[in-house]
């Protein structure tokens, strides 16, 4: 029995099905773990939902931004945006199931000593703070007024977490799960104080100001946190308690997995570029 | 309803190759009865069903034919009455065209003595109705090559017939691709190169290995050097310039790790292999561009292909590209520099660090 962890699959099915064939995956004794972003951008979203739903108990997902973004067109009537990939999904016959599927995802899920999320964990937080801040969300994504929080859940505001006494008493309702939905799913660079940059997409090199990846403002953490969602990191965070996955497959580069028993590490190379070369 | 082994895994448990693919053929079912069985129904032109546990590939028995051109222009028909033999008649080669069941083989088209002799040969004249066959056939010979199969005169032909008649251009690069990716998984590219020159099917796909000036004769020693696919393809920069290269890898939407070590072999390889000669311009250019790799892994690998292209040893080059990256200006007072002051003198130090091997 193995546990694999794998990066952003943003629609890419045969990438997929190809690694799975590499790590020689057996649904009946290994488990797969996936960090998000099972949609979009690539060509085949609506197989990856299929197949991901498929594999039942045998396969772990987390929700990331893409897929808050599917669940907010479909259920909200949220526009689409130009280079979306989703078309293909919505005429499908079993569009609603996947849908109902997608939305009682989890934001992160914990085992033992691991951590699966999409973007990552502020070190503003406990990583059992984040685990039940995760829950606010995932209770208002399955509760009866979803529709409400889908159709706001765009937004960078608030850029700041409120600590529970700020405002005299706990702070409640939607800018407090949009908070949380921001940090765990679109989370790269942040200060000291825990503000997020939304529109540094970069390599984590050169941030401006007193902005670091996530990741750096962490001392050495007990519990691994696996993460995908910043394809620019080259899927390198320089430390081993703090992984990254998203190897870019979308965008011509690799789908990488893991295995977290032994931390072998296996890829398959994107089938194809979508840009072409110009390097 | 019975269920058959075919195909690839069959062919290579009979050569004592390891496969760790396993295609399955069903004779006598009906879609329900799949998905009642829990299986997963994708792939969009003919039925396939993936295995809920296994995860291995199963196709419901078909009969194809062709209506248009390219090789998605087939109309199929995979009903309970589509027998096995009918499923085995519409695949390439007679080595892929058996099937296994409780240990015995299925041969209907003597794939077993072909693959004793070691030959590739076409199972029906319909093997031209699908132009992607006359890759996969190059590819076979690359993947096969220890075996030491050849390609029958009679196939060659039809290969020679597909080129001619266009239909090569009908591929989609995803395929192309597919096909030369696999060849990079061996060590081999140059053999795949040869069996195409002889099908006269460089073209469209592979023009620009076809042109005179572009050199393969050396492809198949860096071939058997270079550990990775990524180091195998960038190989080819060594054989075509800057843009022929260029062109090649957006022609065939190469990924982009592949695109990029290719195309700064072929831009910097002539120059490291004229050291001595070259002016500094281009050779700092070309060290600049190498430490710019990232990570050390990827650099290493590219510093392989450089190393077995240009004909420099590989622990010199290395340590020249290290040294080159991790020279800092050396007077005391380089810390208070501004940052183009920096750079500057960084170029000036750099340029005379060449220069001193340049003489050597």
């Amino acid at each position: 029995m193995a546990t694999y962890v794998i990066g952003d699959l943003q629609g890419c099915f045969s990438e997929f099905r190809e690694l799975l064939s590499l790590i020689a995956f057996d649904a009946r004794r290994d488990q797969l773990w996936l960090t998000g972003d099972l949609v979009n951008r690539g060509p085949e979203s609506l197989e990856v939902l299929r197949y991901v739903r498929f594999l039942g108990d045998a396969a772990v997902t987390v929700l990331g931004n893409h897929d808050i973004h599917l669940l907010a067109v479909y259920y909200a009537d949220q526009p689409e945006n130009d280079t979306d990939t989703l078309g293909e999904l919505f005429s499908a016959p079993d569009c609603e199931t996947l849908m109902e599927w997608l939305r009682s995802r989890p934001l992160i899920h914990m085992r033992d000593k691991d951590v699966l999320v999409h973007a990552g964990i502020p070190h503003i937080w406990s990583i059992e703070e984040a685990n039940s801040f995760a829950h606010e969300v995932e209770a208002a994504l399955r509760g009866a007024s979803f529709r409400n929080l889908l159709r706001v859940v765009y937004g960078d505001c608030p850029r700041h977490w409120r600590p529970p006494d700020a405002y005299g008493g706990a702070w409640r309702g939607v800018p407090r799960l949009r908070a949380i939905i921001n940090y765990l799913v679109r989370m790269r660079v942040i200060n000291k104080a825990g503000r997020c940059d939304f529109d540094y997409k970069g390599t984590g090199n050169h941030c401006q100001n007193d902005y670091k990846p996530w990741f750096d403002f962490w001392p050495q953490t007990p519990t691994r946190i696996l993460f995908g969602h910043w394809a620019a990191l080259g899927a390198e965070t320089g430390r081993s308690d703090i992984v990254a996955l998203d190897g870019g497959c979308a965008w011509g580069h690799e789908l990488i997995a893991k295995r977290l028993e032994d931390d072998a590490r296996f890829s398959v190379a994107a089938s194809c570029s979508v840009g072409g070369a110009d390097a | 309803m019975k269920t058959y082994l075919v195909g690839g895994a069959v062919r290579d448990r009979l050569l004592g190759r390891t496969s760790h693919v396993k295609d399955w053929v069903v004779v006598g079912a009906s879609e329900d009865e799949m998905l009642a069985k829990g299986f997963l129904r994708v792939g969009h032109a003919f039925p396939v069903f993936i295995h809920p546990k296994t995860g291995d590939e199963y196709a419901l028995a078909r009969a194809e034919s062709k209506v248009a051109p390219g090789h998605k222009g087939f109309d199929f028909h995979a009903g309970m009455d589509v027998d096995l033999a009918t499923d085995l008649r519409r695949r390439d080669l007679t080595i892929n065209a058996m099937a296994e069941v409780d240990g015995e083989i299925i041969d209907p088209f003597e794939g077993r003595r072909d693959l004793e002799q070691r030959v590739l040969r076409h199972v029906s004249e319909a093997f031209v109705e699908d132009p992607l066959r006359v890759l996969r056939v190059a590819r076979f010979c690359a993947q096969l090559r220890d075996f030491g199969f050849t390609v029958a005169d009679e196939t060659l032909d039809l290969m020679q017939h597909i080129a001619a008649s266009g239909e090569l251009e009908t591929l989609s690069r995803e395929r192309v691709w597919g096909e030369l990716a696999r060849v990079l998984d061996t060590r081999w590219l140059d053999v795949f190169l040869d069996v195409l020159t002889h099908a006269r099917c460089l073209r469209p796909w592979f023009s620009e290995c076809d042109q005179p000036d572009a050199d393969r004769s050396d492809l198949g020693t860096w071939q058997r050097h270079l550990a990775s696919p990524v180091a195998r393809f960038a190989a080819l920069g060594g054989v075509l310039d800057a843009n022929a290269c260029k062109q090649f890898v957006n022609r065939l939407g190469a990924p982009k790790r592949h695109a990029q070590a290719a195309l700064l072999v072929a831009r910097h390889a002539t120059t490291m292999r004229l050291w001595q000669m070259e002016h500094l311009d281009d050779l700092y250019a070309a060290l600049l561009a190498l430490t710019r790799i990232k990570p050390a892994e990827a650099r290493e690998e590219l510093l392989r292909v450089i190393s077995e292209v240009s004909e420099i040893e590989f622990s010199k080059l290395a340590q020249r590209v290290s040294k080159f990256d991790r020279l800092r200006p050396v007077k005391s007072d380089a810390t208070n520099l501004s940052g183009s002051a920096f750079g500057q003198q960084l170029m000036q130090e750099r340029l005379a660090l060449l220069e001193t091997w340049r003489n050597k």
